[in-house]
């Protein structure tokens, strides 16, 4: 066995806890500014920051629409082409009464994608994640906001704990990250 | 009676804890970490009451009765119920209707009212929420039931089969079914979707291991990080802005089922309106129905106060009204039209044998709600509670008055006929009420009954217009 194997794994990673929001978002303010890393929240809600624009919306709609169109596709296919069925003396390309059940295919489609695409990009079915062993981390749900921080160097962890400290952190736990 | 209370309600007196008019939304004793233990402390309970147990005895008993009646049905067919020509949609299109109408209500309160950003309903989404995944759950089983052949009904499926056959697509009623399974699969998406950060928050408060485990499996990871919530936000809202279309266009072709056949009374263009308001009313009528009970019985007081049954009353009223324009519009087109059996129909509604059932729509739909002009009935928990329960049961009137007296009399008189519902009618339809009340106590058990991150929103921005 190597010395490299037997010495001791040093921290690269900050988990500060704090008991209100205000403070938590101007620490990660200050800690973006520094430049000390990468720098999380987790909080109990939804930060306030301005909605950033992102592609889910998009993606949504396209797949709405594919859903759609594939469904009156569909429709039209089977009423002209594989069982024309005469009702009621309608044209088999009777367009309108396609309508409805594309508009519900279209619908479940947009569900579907916006369940699949957030669910992706929130980190569903991720059931582990290194940041799970902080102590901290068990309250950012309930009642705390805790920034974890994943330190460039020692000198990063130590600045952060600093930034952290003066922020008003109500305690702040090493992690390996 | 043993309640679920905790925190500021416990020793309150009933007098502190009915519903008043300058009640604020949530009460101001509350903080977030407060709420977080009130709201969480019944699911994580060891033992529930006794209310409880009893309640979901009777309902597992029903459901069992539900059981035995659909397992006669199976064996013994379609005539063991009441239906026969010329009334071939019986009980089992009234209770679809009635139910998916129940359903509706709580995909308004979840959905429309996130797009108007009323804080309000971040008390009721999740009740709301609940209420639509049972009831669009029994909805769902009548029609399958009522097929006579329900183990075939994948055949209302398009797929390419070697019969070389399609579903007639032209058909209502496979609109319907397309409505009906979307909005079933989208209702509990959005359910399950809004429930998940209040699923890793009940996965951090619990101590046991195997309900650690248990919340942590259906928390599906979710930490709250903020990337996580940002996009959450954006799902969310995204699955807002489609169910709000989705509830109107179910009721719409529910409507049009009727509308798209050319039987006396429902050939009207009025269908479609008339169904969503009817949707809204009985829907809005369920959520208080249960909110009245729920507030006293998991101690949410704080939480569901006289601001919610004072909106949850004026909604009420507001659908009331739409439904009693929907009522005279019915009457005044009959008349204002020339089919000489159309007017015979609506006499016959409205004074022949079966007019008292007529009236009670009337009285239930359109009269007690008037009731609701006062503040002190919208805040009067019995009260709201008895108009509630008489707008559930004149909904299901209305459901009967539109689907036996239109097939009963028919444009040829040699064709009237009559309807009688049989024990296995009522038994089905009692099943379903004990599905929905069983299902609704075993989420209220296991799950938290009020939206806990929405709930920090509020009680975060109360506290900085205070400071």
């Amino acid at each position: 066995m190597n010395a490299a194997a037997e010495a001791p794994i040093a921290p690269n990673g900050l988990a500060a806890t704090f008991t209100s929001e205000d403070a938590a978002l101007a620490a990660l303010a200050k800690l973006s500014a520094s430049d000390v890393g990468d720098a999380r929240l987790f909080s109990p809600l939804p930060p306030p920051e301005p909605p950033k624009r992102t592609r889910l919306p998009a993606f949504a709609l396209v797949i709405g629409l594919l859903g759609a169109a594939a469904v009156f596709g569909l429709q039209s296919f089977a009423n002209i082409v594989s069982y024309p069925l005469n009702i009621g003396g309608r044209p088999p390309f009777s367009w309108p009464s396609f309508i409805p059940i594309a508009f519900e295919a279209g619908i479940l489609s947009v569900v579907l994608a916006t369940v699949a695409g957030a669910g992706a990009r929130c980190g569903f079915l991720r059931y582990y994640d290194s940041a799970d062993e902080i102590r901290a981390l068990r309250d950012a749900m309930i009642d705390r906001w805790v920034i974890v921080v994943r330190a460039l160097d020692s000198d990063a962890l130590a600045r952060s704990r600093e930034i952290l400290q003066r922020c008003g952190a109500c305690g702040i736990e090493e992690a390996e990250l | 009676m043993t309640l679920l209370r905790t925190g500021s309600a416990i020793g309150a007196s009933a007098q502190d804890l009915k519903p008043r008019a300058n009640d604020p939304i949530v009460a101001p004793v509350q903080t977030i970490s407060s709420m977080t233990s009130k709201i969480c402390a019944p699911p994580l309970r060891q033992q529930w009451p006794l209310w409880w147990k009893l309640s979901l005895a009777a309902a597992l008993f029903l459901v069992l009765i539900l059981a035995v009646a659909i397992g006669w049905l199976f064996y013994a067919g379609v005539g063991v119920w009441g239906i026969d020509w010329p009334v071939v949609w019986g009980f089992a299109l009234i209770n679809y209707v009635w139910w998916i109408a129940i359903a509706s209500g709580g995909t308004f309160i979840s959905a429309l009212f996130y797009l108007a950003e009323a804080e309000w309903r971040s008390a009721l989404n999740r009740i709301a929420e609940t209420i639509t995944i049972f009831a669009a759950a029994c909805a769902a089983i009548y029609p399958i039931l009522h097929l006579g052949r329900p183990w075939l009904f994948y055949w209302l499926f398009p797929y390419p089969n070697v019969m070389g056959v399609w579903p007639q697509f032209r058909s209502p009623l496979l609109w319907d079914f397309a409505a009906i399974l979307t909005y079933v699969i989208s209702s509990i998406l959005f359910w399950y979707f809004g429930l998940v950060p209040d699923l890793a928050t009940m996965r951090d408060k619990a101590d046991a291991p195997h309900k650690r485990r248990f919340y942590g499996v259906l928390a599906l990871g979710f930490r709250g990080s903020d990337d996580a919530w940002r996009y959450y936000r954006v799902g969310y809202g995204l699955l807002a802005a489609v169910m709000a279309p989705l509830v109107i266009s179910v009721h719409s072709i529910v409507g049009l089922d009727f509308a798209g056949a050319a039987t006396l009374g429902w050939h009207s263009t009025e269908f479609p309106p008339f169904f969503v308001f009817g949707a809204l009313l009985s829907g809005f009528a369920m959520v208080m129905l249960v909110a009245v009970p729920m507030r006293r019985l998991l101690g949410l007081e704080d939480f569901i106060t006289g601001r919610h049954f004072d909106i949850l009353g004026k909604l009420l009223l507001t659908s009331s009204l739409c439904v009693a324009y929907a009522c005279l519009m019915e009457a005044f087109t009959t008349f204002y039209g020339p089919d000489a059996a159309g007017k015979r129909l609506f006499i016959d509604k409205v004074t022949g044998e079966l007019a008292p059932i007529y009236w009670a729509t009337i009285v239930f739909n359109v009269l007690a709600p008037q009731s609701m002009w006062r503040q002190s009935v919208r805040l009067n928990e019995t009260l709201v509670v008895l108009v509630s329960l008489l707008v559930i049961a004149g909904m299901w009137c209305e459901r009967y008055v539109i689907v036996v007296m239109s097939l009963r009399r028919t444009h040829l008189p040699s064709a009237w006929g009559d309807y009688t519902p049989t024990i296995w009618d009522w038994l089905t339809l009692f099943g379903t009420v004990g599905l929905f009340i069983a299902g609704f106590l075993i989420a209220i058990r296991l799950l938290p009954a009020v939206s806990m991150y929405e709930m920090r929103e509020i009680i975060l921005r109360r506290a900085r217009r205070n400071r």
